[in-house]
Formats: C-alpha cells, sequence, structure tokens
C-alpha cells in the first residue's frame, strides 16, 4: 500500500495543473496538491516498519467505541476537506436563478437548500470544511510549536530562563484568549492567514505549560540517565528521547485544541471578523442565516451541525488518544518474568 | 602514591581522592569523601554498601552524570589514560559515555526507553560511537543481542521493552553497554530488582563478557555475598569513604575493618541454627550529621578514644589490602563479631 502512495504522490502532483485531470480531482487544484502530498507522507512514513507497527497498536488500544466514532468521525471530515471539489454538486460561488433558486428548502436537487442568493449550501458547506478545518489545524500547528519550544527549553534549562519562560506564558494567560484574537484581528485586512497566526499565536500557553510538566518528569527518568551515560549529548536525549516520549500527551491535546480552533474560528466569522467573502467557513454560514432563522432554518442548521459534530469528533478522539497513547501496558497486561 | 592504588599496566580507570558534595535544602554534606578506587582490565572490583553509603553516587560521578544542582564533584580526580574526567570538555565527555567507559542501571524496566524498539535503542549507541549506518547498526544490535544470550534475536530486536521480561530487559541494557566498545563498564546494581535465578544468570553473563573483552566492571551492589563471589577486589563504603579495599579473598577471609567484619556477621549461614540474625547496631548516620573522627565509631565495639576525634587514615596491612580503622589490629585479632 505505501508503495501505491509512494508512486501515486508525485504523480498527482505533477499533473495537477492538467485540466483533463483537474475536472475529474476537482476544479481548483488544491485537491491534487492535498493528495499528492498526502499520498507520499503516506508512502515514506508507512515504509518504516516502526511507525506501522505504532499505528496498529494505537489503533487497537483505541478500543473504546466513542474513540473510534471519533476517529471514523475526523477521519471522514479530513475526507470531505481534501475532496471538496469531487463531493460538491455545484460550485460553492455559483449563484442560482434570483427567484427560483432563492431560499429553496432541502430538496432532491438542493440537499440542504440554498440561500439568499440561490447558492447550493450543501456545497457550501463542503468547501466550508476545508476552510473550517486548514484554519484550525494550522492553527493549532502554530500553538503546539510554539509551546513545545518555550515548554523544552524553559523545562530543560531551568533557573532563570525557566522562570522568565513560564513567568511570561502566565502573562499571555491573564489576557482572554478572544479578546487577544479580537485585538490582533482587528488590526489586519481580515483574511484566513491572519487568523491562523492569531489563533496560533494566542493557543500555545496551556501547551506550553503540559510541555513543561511532562519534560521535568522526564528529565528524572533512568532511561535518559541511561542515554546520557551512554554518550548521547543533551540536544540527541531532548530530540530523541525527550521529545518523543512527550508526544502522546502533545499529541492528544493538540486534537482537542483542533476543536476549540475550529470553534474560536467560527465565532470570528460568526462576528464578522473572520473569514470573508469569497472564503467559505462554517461560521460565516451560521452569520448569513441567523437572519432568517425561522424561515430558511437550513441556512444555519446545517453548518451548525458540522461544527457540533467535528468539534464533537476531535473531543472524543483526543480523549481516546491520551489513553491509547499511554505507553505504558494498559492494566492487567503485565509480562511474566522469566 | 598511595599504597592501595599502586599503578599497574592493565589500570584502565583510576578515581582518586573524589569528594561528591550534596546540596539539598541549604545543607551542604560531602556525601562522598576522598574515594580512590582503581579498575583493572579483565578484573571486577565490587564496591560495596549500605544504602546512602555513596556508592552510586560515586559512580555516577565517573561520568559526571550527578544531578544538578544537588551533587557535584568538590574535589579529585578521575583518571582515564591520559584525560581527567573531571575536568573534560562535554565532547571529550560524550566520547567516553558509552564508547570507552558504559553504564547499567538497577531497574530495567526504567532504563529504557518504553517508545522505542530494542533493536532500535542498541543500534542509537552502535551508530552513535562506531559511526555504523543505520543497516550496520541494526546488524550489530542482533548480533548483541545473539550474543547477551537473547534467543530469536532477530524478533526480540523489533519488540518493545515491555514486551520482554525482566531478565530479557536487563540483557538489552548490557548489549546497549557493550554496543560502543567499551573498556570499563560500571554496573550499579544490575541484578537488584531481578529474582534470585534470573539474578544469577545476569552476572555469569557479565562475567563472561568480562573475560571474552577484557573488560574492567566496577559492581556497585549492597549484597555481600554477591561480591565476595562475582569480583577478584572488593572495596567496602561506609558513610562516604572506603574503609577497606583489597582482593577479595584476604578480605573476606581476614576483614581488617570493624564493618566488613559487622557486615559478614550478618549473613545468615546455611544449616546453622540461628535465634536471630545479628545485626550492627545503630544507625547508618545521616549524610548531613556524620559523627566526627571516624563516621563509624558511635557503632564500633573496637573504639576507641581517638576514634571520635580522628581521622583514620588508609594503612595497607597486607599488599593491596587496606583499611582505615586505628584498630585493625584487634579485628584481624578478633575475627569474628559475635561468634564466642
Amino acid at each position: 500500500m505505501w508503495i501505491v502512495g509512494t508512486a501515486l504522490g508525485p504523480i498527482l502532483l505533477i499533473v495537477h495543473g492538467v485540466e483533463a485531470v483537474d475536472l475529474l480531482l476537482g476544479r481548483d487544484g488544491a485537491t491534487g496538491l492535498v493528495a499528492g502530498w498526502g499520498a507520499i507522507a503516506w508512502g515514506v512514513l508507512g515504509s518504516r516498519a516502526g511507525v506501522r507497527d505504532r499505528a496498529r497498536r494505537v489503533w487497537r488500544r483505541l478500543d473504546d467505541p466513542l474513540a473510534r466514532a471519533g476517529a471514523v468521525l475526523c477521519l471522514g471530515l479530513v475526507f470531505v476537506a481534501v475532496f471538496a471539489p469531487l463531493l460538491s454538486i455545484h460550485a460553492p460561488d455559483v449563484l442560482g436563478d434570483p427567484v427560483a433558486d432563492r431560499y429553496a428548502p432541502p430538496s432532491a436537487e438542493h440537499w440542504m437548500g440554498t440561500d439568499l442568493l440561490g447558492r447550493d449550501l450543501y456545497s457550501r458547506v463542503v468547501h466550508g470544511a476545508r476552510v473550517s478545518l486548514g484554519i484550525a489545524v494550522a492553527s493549532v500547528v502554530i500553538s503546539v510549536g510554539l509551546g513545545l519550544g518555550v515548554g523544552a527549553v524553559a523545562a530543560w534549562t531551568g533557573g532563570f530562563v525557566d522562570g522568565l519562560l513560564m513567568r511570561l506564558t502566565d502573562l499571555a494567560l491573564a489576557f482572554p484568549r478572544l479578546f487577544l484574537v479580537l485585538l490582533l484581528v482587528a488590526f489586519v485586512e481580515p483574511g484566513p492567514a491572519w487568523i491562523v497566526l492569531a489563533l496560533g499565536g494566542t493557543g500555545w500557553m496551556g501547551i506550553a505549560r503540559v510541555v513543561r510538566g511532562q519534560v521535568l518528569q522526564q528529565r528524572e527518568v533512568e532511561y535518559v540517565l541511561a542515554a546520557r551515560a551512554l554518550g548521547l549529548g543533551e540536544t540527541a536525549v531532548v530530540v530523541r528521547h525527550v521529545l518523543p516520549a512527550i508526544l502522546p500527551p502533545v499529541l492528544a491535546l493538540s486534537t482537542l485544541r483542533v476543536g476549540s480552533a475550529i470553534l474560536a474560528e467560527s465565532f470570528l466569522s460568526f462576528i464578522g471578523l473572520g473569514v470573508q467573502d469569497p472564503w467559505v467557513s462554517w461560521g460565516m454560514l451560521i452569520r448569513s442565516g441567523r437572519d432568517t432563522l425561522l424561515d430558511a432554518w437550513w441556512l444555519a442548521l446545517f453548518p451548525g451541525t458540522a461544527i457540533v459534530l467535528t468539534v464533537l469528533g476531535f473531543n472524543l478522539l483526543g480523549d481516546g488518544l491520551r489513553d491509547a497513547l499511554d505507553p505504558r501496558p494498559a492494566p492487567g497486561t503485565g509480562t511474566l518474568d522469566d | 602514591m598511595d599504597p592501595i592504588n599502586a599503578p599497574d599496566d592493565r589500570t584502565v580507570l583510576r578515581v582518586h581522592d573524589l569528594v561528591v558534595r550534596l546540596e539539598v535544602e541549604g545543607r551542604r554534606a560531602h556525601a562522598v569523601d576522598g574515594v580512590d578506587l582503581e579498575l583493572r582490565r579483565g578484573e571486577t572490583l565490587a564496591l560495596v554498601g549500605e544504602s546512602g553509603c555513596g556508592k552510586s553516587l560515586t559512580a555516577l560521578a565517573v561520568l559526571r552524570l550527578l544531578p544538578r544542582p544537588v551533587a557535584g564533584i568538590a574535589r579529585g580526580r578521575i583518571e582515564y589514560g591520559d584525560l581527567d574526567l573531571v575536568t573534560a570538555a562535554p565532547a571529550a565527555l560524550r566520547r567516553v559515555r558509552g564508547g570507552e567507559i558504559a553504564m547499567i542501571f538497577q531497574e530495567p524496566m526504567t532504563s529504557l526507553n518504553p517508545v522505542f524498539s530494542c533493536g532500535e535503542q542498541i543500534a542509537e549507541v552502535a551508530r552513535l560511537h562506531l559511526g555504523l549506518g543505520r543497516r550496520a547498526a541494526r546488524d550489530r544490535a542482533v548480533g548483541l543481542m545473539e550474543q547477551v544470550g537473547i534467543d530469536r534475536p532477530a524478533e526480540r530486536a523489533r519488540q518493545l521493552p515491555h514486551e520482554l521480561s525482566g531478565g530479557m530487559r536487563q540483557r538489552v541494557m548490557i548489549a546497549m553497554a557493550l554496543a560502543g566498545e567499551p573498556k570499563a563498564l560500571l554496573a550499579d546494581e544490575p541484578t537488584t530488582a531481578l529474582d534470585v535465578t534470573t539474578q544469577a544468570q545476569i552476572l555469569d553473563l557479565l562475567d563472561r563478557l568480562r573475560e571474552e573483552f577484557s573488560l574492567a566492571v566496577l559492581l556497585v551492589t549492597h549484597d555481600l555475598a554477591l561480591a565476595a563471589e562475582r569480583a577478584q577486589r572488593v572495596a567496602v563504603m561506609y558513610a562516604g569513604r572506603i574503609v577497606e579495599t583489597g582482593p577479595c579473598t584476604a578480605v573476606f577471609a581476614a576483614p581488617a575493618h570493624p564493618y566488613t567484619l559487622g557486615l559478614l556477621a550478618c549473613r545468615p549461614v546455611l544449616g546453622r541454627r540461628q535465634e536471630s540474625l545479628p545485626a550492627i547496631e545503630g544507625q547508618v548516620p545521616d549524610v548531613f550529621e556524620r559523627p566526627p573522627g571516624c563516621s563509624f565509631h558511635p557503632r564500633c565495639p573496637f573504639s576507641v578514644e581517638r576514634c571520635r576525634t580522628d581521622e583514620p587514615g588508609a594503612s595497607e596491612i597486607d599488599p593491596g589490602h587496606a583499611t582505615a580503622c586505628f584498630e585493625h589490629d584487634a579485628v584481624l585479632r578478633k575475627g569474628a563479631w559475635t561468634d564466642a
């Protein structure tokens, strides 16, 4: 399977600009890009036996049905986001007939109805998944990067640096997050990139605290001492032994954070400071349905449901991962001594 | 040149006048106080003592692995060839760690990283010190696992530490320690966490490897019987000092320090009826409140007036057999603690 991925990835990347292929994969080309890189990542990671073993083990230990449901929801959402142009029936910004298609209720032609301008809501929700999920994931990646850096440096260096970094973290935490984000977004032209930066730049504090605690714990662990006793340098010890060990809780936390980032982005878009036309995000879809809630109820209901399901999915998966990624053997599976 | 550690062409590592300071909550003490040790090629030196006597700190200090800022080396030299490890630069130190002197620890569960396979962890050391490529290092890891007596090594190499038993994990740890082709091995209570049969197997393995690779081994243990059985030379430690050192045969046949004598008397003897095991009276002194003079004097039946005030230096009673006791003649004459 992973060989197929490594072969298919570059081909997808090369051909994604060709018109016939774009018609197949979706007109915007982004599908080809994401699918191509995804296939390459799949191929590279999958070719490593250790990664395969670990992924299989995690899935086996993700045995809570709710966690698995969360995983299915999340994977389904990622699938929808990547292949949005293939899944949608209409282009999200094509206007319908101003009379016939205006505020059409859900039907076989428009599964989720249409809006004021006769645009197909289903297609817009599907495309909105890209923006909402993309912004959330990208901002969490930034938060995790910052949090890992600040937390690991603080814990490993200790002393004055530790105190300074942690007091800065406390200071940043003292501001309400949405207030900070609003402040940042108010000064720039609203756009996805700024929202990513604003959300990413205000979400790292909790992660930094968790990382610091974990690294402090790891510093005392015997295998870190053993690694140093066998000649690994400080950086190598941190990168090879400390970071992989703290990755499970960080990964679980990040998954939960994706959910809250989606909520934050929706909120920003809902109050009009987030994503703007021609971009589509779930928050702005709800905003457009706000005034007609009693008449064109579908306009707010379907994007709202998408948000609920997504956040629920990430929360369930995050909780499940926290248990499943714990490297300690599950209770009751101790080994026999020889 | 002190008489106990006369230079020898088999000398691999020499510790001279090592002092480790300990600082906890503002209280300071010398947890290790002027220790001399010498490791020789193909020989096991047992460092014996009760918990808290400073034996583990001594072993950690040799590789400069003391937990900062709580502990640090205050004085002394640790000579490996021409290099003094106390003043060595970090890069030189990293080459020595694992490449020249390796260390294994007590708890094989926690001294292996739970998220990497056993083979990966051994290969990592081989790549670091022998400059091997990924594939060559993996092959060497499997070879080493076979050498330390792990059956189906290729399969085991892919397993995670928690999938192996305690004895197997300790074998993996030993394979890791050997992966950099070191000349000396510091083993800090390597079998304390294992059951008795596994213990014997691991010690047999260490003996075999010592002979095969002419390793110099420092065996840190609280178990006197184990020291007698496995070591050629022994150093008995009490309250941060080496109180008696010498060839195992001499020290155990004719102990010249009351503490050694006391430890020997505490051992149960198979076949002899005993109401209760004799024990050394009193407690090990707290590291921050060690008595003046000889630290052992409050517990010592041989103590005389000057033990309370003066610190006994090491005196050689036979070639290579030295003791730090003013009354060693009396101790030698008495010969046994409670046997009357």
